[in-house]
């Protein structure tokens, strides 16, 4: 079956795609999040910097020559308007001087900064710290999950659409194996017709006037004696090209009795014991389904013949039911199998171009073929649906 | 299907790694006003001119201001201005800037404080206290009540009646005046300041009011700020010792606080003459009136 590659070509571009889109939705909610906590953040430093620059601006107005010097009177009013437990401050006289400063918290800040202003004259900047660690733990937690549920929406948009273009690419592939092997036995059935209504005629006609010919001039017998020879061995050419192109046994007596007179021709070209059992009547199945079971038990006893060096073969068909697939319980089917006594397959060697050409009909009609070891010889197993379905 | 998992978690590893990176890099440097930058060095100004500005711990100004008092009344020049309490550390910072001419500590000066070069002149050494509500009973405290009252364990006395500890604020020189003499109460005192345990108050003044009004109540005080005031609050004794002037001068009260006046040595000459007046007789006796002992000259607290 030719693969068409579309499987693979969508993967790669639905992959690009599901991850792209995964890492920009995972990475919104904690962008989002620590830019709304950073502005609330300096926001809060901000606002408390205004109210230490106001208690900075009461104490230097009370004291406007030495206020830069009165930490204790800053402290005991910063106490006052509950501005104690900051997590980090500064203050700096209106020209920059140190006037007091103290860190409290050991990880990262963020900084507001405020002037403080009395009767039109810069008094003092304040800067007030805030921590920031319980934004970051934040923005992490919040990035974790939204990766996980990113990747988990990013998973279920990859798969669902892979997965059914794949399914989609394994029912055209099948078809087209199908409608592949449905054209060749129908070529080969037009081909056959040609052949047994052209060449064979004209030949049987030409066999009939040399014939005839012989009876009128018995003078040139013994000249026209070898032209009715190679006529009768060209006749007999087409007549086993056409059975090849399209057994006849099929069209006359039916899948049943094709099989069992192919057994009994195999059996006595080869001096094989052929067994053969089959319900009666066999379950129908359309034309072309028809013919592979037909080639495949055919090819199989031509392997048994040639290769297993066994004495007895063993041909059954029965019915069956294929595995459940999809979730749907699986379809009755037809299984054919042949087993011999002889040597069996070599452990590790691969499988022949006859049993490859059993497992690949088996596959194109949508069934499943088996080659296993009969302890001793081989069994070939090959079940087919009893209704045409994709492989 | 373990390759299909581990393949899974390196995806999401990375996914998160990115992710936790974008805020990182969204925000990487906006928000914020940064912070705040190295503080401009103060210009000092070393000649000064008017009246001798005076400022420093509290624990001095009652006295200073009383002195300054004196040294008007008899026609003192230049006049002298005591300013509210700064602090000792406060008055070294203001002296050194040249804000003021005479600084007033409590305390023995830093090494930091002490390469600033400034001119130490010693005053007086005054008591520190532990002065207690009029409805407590005991006139004197042991030491180990003393650790007992400041480690919260201690909440009433022998007479039964109930008794709270009023705290001075951390940076007060009072504390470290007790601390030379039961030193663990430095510790006890930091495990009452962070669990909240007592009252603080910022100011002997603020002190002595609520020592007077806040029955049971015992706190640490000056016992200038008492005498000066005439505040009805009971002196107690620590350890079987009065804060008499005796036992401050033999040491054996052993809770108290040498009082000094800092001044830059160019200053020197502007502050002289009211130096000379407080150490003089006249000044030392208005010392001893006050409840302090003066103390002798020159020498460095």
């Amino acid at each position: 079956m030719m693969p068409l590659g579309l499987t693979t070509w969508f993967r790669r571009r639905m992959f690009a795609l599901v991850a792209a889109a995964s890492v920009a939705s995972a990475a919104a909610p904690p962008v989002a999040y620590h830019l709304q906590k950073r502005n609330e953040l300096v926001a809060l430093a901000r606002s408390d910097a205004e109210r230490v620059g106001a208690v900075v601006a009461s104490v230097a107005e009370q004291r406007p020559r030495l206020w830069a010097y009165d930490v204790t009177k800053i402290s005991e009013r910063l106490t006052a308007e509950g501005l104690s437990r900051l997590a980090a401050f500064t203050v700096r006289d209106g020209r920059g001087g140190a006037v007091m400063s103290e860190v409290r918290a050991e990880g990262g800040l963020l900084w507001g900064r405020r002037e403080a202003w009395l009767g039109g004259k810069l008094v003092a900047v304040v800067w007030v710290g805030v921590e920031t660690r319980a934004m970051w733990v934040g923005t992490l937690l919040i990035t974790l999950g939204s990766t996980l549920v990113a990747a988990l929406i990013g998973a279920v948009l990859y798969l669902l659409p892979v997965r059914a273009i794949a399914r989609a690419e394994r029912r055209v592939a099948g078809l087209m194996g199908q409608l592949a092997l449905t054209l060749q036995e129908e070529e080969r059935g037009r081909i056959a017709r040609d052949l047994h209504d052209g060449a064979g005629q004209a030949l049987t006609a030409a066999r009939l006037h040399l014939l005839a010919l012989r009876r009128a001039a018995p003078e040139h017998a013994e000249r026209l004696g070898p032209i009715v020879v190679h006529l009768d061995e060209a006749l007999d050419e087409v007549r086993r090209s056409t059975a090849v192109l399209m057994p006849p046994a099929l069209v006359e007596l039916g899948l049943r009795g094709a099989l069992v007179r192919h057994c009994e021709a195999v059996a006595q070209a080869t001096g094989l014991e052929v067994s053969f059992e089959a319900p009666d009547p066999m379950p129908a199945v359309a034309a072309h389904v028809e013919t592979a079971c037909y080639r495949v038990v055919q090819e199989a006893l031509t392997n048994v013949a040639r290769h297993a060096g066994a004495k007895r073969a063993w041909v059954s068909v029965s019915l069956d039911r294929l595995p459940p697939r999809d979730g749907l319980e699986g379809e009755p089917a037809l299984r054919f199998e042949v087993r011999d006594d002889g040597r069996g397959l070599a452990s590790g060697a691969p499988r022949g171009s006859g049993l490859e050409s059993i497992a690949e009909r088996a596959r194109l009609l949508g069934g499943e073929a088996s080659f296993a070891d009969a302890g001793p010889g081989l069994r070939v197993r090959v079940t087919v649906p009893l209704t045409e379905r994709s492989p | 299907m373990s390759a299909l998992v581990a393949r899974g978690w390196r995806a999401w590893a990375w996914a998160s790694a990115v992710s936790f990176a974008a805020p990182v890099l969204a925000t990487m440097g906006c928000g914020g006003d940064g912070p705040p930058p190295p503080p401009t060095p103060r210009e000092t100004v070393s000649t000064a001119q008017g009246a001798v500005i005076v400022a420093g711990t509290g624990a001095m100004t009652l006295l200073s201001t009383r002195l300054a008092e004196a040294w008007a009344a008899r026609g003192g020049r230049p006049g002298v201005v005591v300013e509210p309490s700064l602090g000792s550390g406060g008055a070294i910072k203001a002296v050194h800037d040249g804000a003021i001419d005479l600084g007033m500590v409590s305390r023995p000066l830093t090494s930091a404080e002490r390469a600033l070069g400034l001119e130490v002149v010693s005053i007086a050494r005054s008591a520190v206290v532990m002065a207690a509500h009029p409805s407590v009973a005991p006139r004197s405290l042991s030491l180990e009540q003393l650790e007992a009252l400041h480690a919260g364990t201690l909440t009433e006395l022998a007479d039964g009646r109930p008794v709270t500890l009023l705290l001075r604020d951390r940076e007060e020189s009072a504390n470290a005046a007790l601390d030379r003499w039961v030193p663990s109460l430095a510790a006890l005192r930091a495990r009452a300041y962070a669990t909240r345990r007592f009252r603080v108050l910022y100011h002997d003044d603020a002190m002595i009011e609520a020592l007077a009004s806040t029955p049971g109540a015992v706190g640490v005080t000056d016992l200038v700020a008492i005498v000066e005031r005439g505040a009805r609050v009971n002196v107690l004794a620590l350890g079987g010792v009065e804060p008499s002037a005796r036992a401050l001068l033999d040491g054996s009260y052993r809770a108290a606080r040498d009082l000094a006046f800092v001044h830059r040595p160019e200053r020197a000459e502007r502050v002289r003459q009211f130096v000379g007046f407080v150490r003089s007789p006249e000044g030392s006796a208005l010392i001893v009136r006050l409840g302090a002992v003066p103390l002798a000259t020159g020498a460095a607290p």
